[in-house]
């Protein structure tokens, strides 16, 4: 009598624990980040968005039943790239992203669509994956604020097909053209503290896409006057900015 | 039912033979394979059937078409924690409560059984999410904790949510399955209701057979956990001289009652677990 009792004050101590346990679990969110200073064009596109593993189909979230097979590949080819989205998230939650391309951006190997059992990967080929599509910040970019800096497009696996140059005096200014696949190359490899680029979805891409594609364009057009104010003026000691940041980040 | 648990642990420890979860799974990288109601599901959630679904369901159904609802027996690794609570818990008092649900005479429709099932099914329909396979799934879930948590043990903590997720859902399980003896199993898993589909079709079956031996003590039915009714089943093939099929959804071809009768009749067991 005396173990029934205690047995079962074991067992409904051990359900509400894990009652709590997942109660927590959707409040648990990602880590904060340790840098203060705000994503790159987080004025344009304000949500975090999710990339998926390459290859991902139109409907992932109906088809993605979270077994893990695409995330194991990654880790153990070394490259660590997918990870799961929290569970704060919804019906969008515990499926595979691409999420901290900062430190891990993914390689394009396309191993992750050959195991997934689903079919929400597909096998396609490199240059047809649209995880997303890099945007440059042009306000902290360095290339935009009169260096020739060149990281990105030499990370960048399909180099020419995806970078367009606009030389001039105030740089070498580097435009990621709509053949960008947003696999996040370029965001790692970028020296400015933070990165300078960020990766969007499409479906965001296209809503912010206009305002994006006019503010590029005003600056190649503007007066060099106006320009000497924005470069010095505002943009340069945001870039510097960051620039205490780089060295932390990499420490 | 060890050795294959073994075989998916391994992947944690770097061996990799069989890569993923008991919902789907990859062998050697190669051969992919998913379980019939995550299949189900799937595809009723994207309103399609892909060959690459395909080609992952078949192996499943190979096997299974031979062996049955024998996943449930024999690979799900909750048979074996179910078991290992029922021995800690005190006797008496569940081995009533599962021969209550046994329905000695009283067999049930069994409809409310398949409730889960099209609730799921449905529930996939309306918002286009395989909400069971994803979330509540055991077999998932455990995993899922097992590989987050090695993920926080090679210090990658992003996956602390994932894995405090995966853990309570399957501490709810256990502590639902000591005070409702294999009501999950019974009535509420609908990966097993969709492999004892299979038990319809299946080459292995239950037979009785040495009719004279059995004296209906029915031990087989006390021992039998998933409520098959062998009472019913003995009764009927002793009155048509064993032509009754012994095709039940529930049976899970753990063997209990085989064992059990073994060890009333001296070594020769009246129901057996055949081929054909």
């Amino acid at each position: 009598m005396n173990r029934r009792n205690f047995l079962k004050i074991l067992f409904s101590a051990l359900g509400i624990f894990s009652l709590s346990g997942l109660w927590i679990s959707t409040r648990v969110g990602d880590k904060k980040r340790n840098y203060q200073f705000p994503d790159p064009l987080s004025d344009l596109f304000k949500d975090s968005v999710n990339i998926y593993p390459p290859g991902a189909v139109d409907d992932f979230t109906s088809k993605c039943i979270s077994c893990g097979i695409c995330a194991d590949v990654c880790r153990q080819l070394g490259y660590n790239a997918i990870t799961f989205t929290s569970l704060k998230d919804g019906l969008s939650s515990a499926l595979p992203v691409v999420k901290d391309m900062r430190d891990n951006p993914c390689t394009l190997c396309m191993e992750c669509t050959k195991v997934c059992p689903t079919g929400a990967l597909i096998e396609i080929p490199k240059d047809k994956v649209r995880m997303g599509i890099a945007l440059i910040d042009f306000s902290i970019c360095l290339g935009w604020n009169g260096d020739v800096c060149l990281s990105c497009s030499k990370a960048c696996p399909l180099g020419a097909r995806v970078f367009e140059f606009y030389n001039s005096e105030w740089g070498n200014q580097p435009y990621i053209n709509e053949n960008c696949v947003g696999c996040g190359y370029c965001v790692k490899f970028c020296p400015v503290g933070g990165s300078a680029i960020k990766v969007v979805d499409i479906k965001t891409y296209k809503s912010g896409r206009d305002k994006y594609l006019a503010e590029f364009k005003k600056l190649l057009s503007i007066s060099s006057e106006e320009r000497y104010e924005i470069v010095y003026g505002e943009n340069l000691p945001k870039i510097l900015e960051r620039g205490k940041e780089f060295e932390r980040e990499y420490q | 039912m060890l050795f294959i648990l073994l075989i998916f642990i391994l992947q944690f420890f770097g061996l990799k033979i069989l890569v993923g979860s008991l919902t789907s799974s990859v062998i050697f990288y190669k051969i992919n394979l998913i379980d019939p109601f995550a299949f189900l599901e799937v595809s009723i959630a994207t309103r399609s059937v892909t060959v690459i679904l395909l080609l992952s369901l078949i192996p499943v159904i190979v096997i299974y078409l031979v062996f049955g609802r024998a996943f449930c027996g024999w690979v799900c690794p909750f048979d074996f924690i179910f078991k290992l609570i029922g021995k800690l818990s005190p006797h008496s008092k569940r081995e009533t409560r599962l021969i209550r649900g046994n329905g000695f005479g009283n067999v049930k429709s069994g409809i409310n059984k398949w409730l889960l099932v099209v609730a799921f099914i449905v529930l996939a329909l309306i918002i286009k999410v395989p909400i069971f396979t994803r979330y509540i799934s055991h077999n998932t879930n455990l995993f899922r904790a097992m590989s987050s948590l090695s993920g926080i043990i090679k210090s990658m903590s992003y996956a602390l949510d994932e894995f405090l997720f995966s853990i309570s859902m399957i501490i709810l399980l256990v502590a639902f399955e000591y005070f409702f003896p294999r009501k999950w199993c019974r009535s509420f898993c609908p990966v097993g209701k969709i492999y004892g589909l299979f038990n319809k079709i299946s080459l292995i079956k239950l037979k009785f057979e040495n009719s004279e031996m059995c004296k209906e003590c029915f031990v087989c039915q006390i021992k039998c956990y998933m409520g098959v009714p062998l009472h019913e089943f003995i009764l009927k093939s002793k009155e048509r001289n064993g032509k009754v099929s012994g095709r039940f959804i529930d049976c899970i071809y753990c063997g209990e009652c085989v064992l059990a009768c073994e060890k009333i009749q001296e070594g020769v067991s009246s129901i057996k677990i055949s081929l054909k």
